[in-house]
């Protein structure tokens, strides 16, 4: 039986944050690749592997609950500039671990001030470890 | 009473500055009425394992004896007075706590919300976190805990018998 990966603690800066549930999501960094065709002639070709290194890094992003709080939260990522780093890390028992250095919060993030309002937070990082 | 190092046995990880990087020591600073609380039952559990180290007369350690202690407090000609009154270790505090009927569990939950509070500077700068404890092997947090009673709980212990003579 395998479990799903729901339930993970979000650390930031070495603090613990909470999050709204199913918003975390996370891309490990290993960037894009491109595979095309280059003619030999013939009908032959030969395949050309590269990799985009300028899509290379990692992101993190998830919602919080809008709360003085969270609006505290996202104003200390923003300050940092590229000096956050989130660790992700797996219920006991899964080894589940990542972490996102140099961190930072790219866009301005918008809170909504509604019964379930959010703050919808996307990190762009360092590729995980 | 100063600042205090304790060198960790075992580096642990944690962020800095957008890195992640290998903790060295954890600096301990002396507690202040913030951290009453706190103190107050770290404080209550300590006295109750040196009673408990007095009627059992385990004297294990009996640099910890506190008449003995009072006794040197007083004696202002010895000059090894206050190096004997404060020669316990850690490791000697946390063995006395051990052999007491202190509940360690709750002992240990203590202590981490003390150092949470911010007497716990991570290579002297980082507030120490609870995902940072985490991190800490058994032996370093309760090697910490010993030091912070020996450096701040003990002293301030038996400058209150003293006042109180």
């Amino acid at each position: 039986m395998a479990t799903q990966l729901n339930d993970i603690s979000l650390i930031i800066n070495n603090n613990p944050v909470a999050y709204e549930a199913d918003s975390l999501k996370w891309r490990d960094g290993f960037g894009e690749y491109s595979c095309r065709n280059a003619v030999v002639g013939g009908g032959q070709t030969l395949k050309i592997f590269s990799k985009d290194l300028k899509s290379k890094f990692g992101m993190v992003s998830f919602a919080l609950p809008s709360t003085a709080e969270s609006e505290a939260l996202k104003r200390e990522f923003k300050i940092n500039n590229d000096q956050n780093t989130i660790e992700l890390i797996g219920p006991e028992g899964l080894n589940f671990s990542k972490t996102f250095t140099q961190a930072c919060l790219t866009t301005d993030p918008e809170t909504s001030a509604a019964v379930d309002g959010q703050i919808e937070c996307e990190f762009s990082t360092d590729p995980a470890v | 009473m100063t600042d205090t190092n304790y060198i960790l046995k075992k580096p642990f990880s944690y962020a800095y500055k957008g890195d992640m990087q290998n903790a060295e020591f954890i600096t301990l600073k002396e507690p202040s009425y913030k951290q009453i609380d706190k103190v107050a039952l770290i404080k209550q559990d300590f006295m109750t394992a040196i009673e408990h180290m007095q009627s059992s007369s385990l004297n294990a350690i009996q640099s910890i004896d506190v008449q003995d202690s009072l006794t040197i407090i007083q004696d202002d000609e010895d000059p090894q007075a206050e190096s004997k009154e404060l020669s316990i270790t850690a490791k000697e505090a946390m063995q006395s706590l051990y052999m007491s009927p202190v509940k360690m569990d709750a002992f240990f939950v203590r202590c981490q919300e003390l150092f949470r509070s911010g007497v716990a500077l991570v290579d002297g700068e980082t507030k120490l976190t609870m995902p940072m404890i985490e991190k800490m092997s058994i032996d370093d947090f309760e090697l910490m805990s010993g030091k912070y009673i020996v450096n701040f709980i003990l002293p301030s212990l038996t400058d209150g018998m003293e006042e109180s003579i």
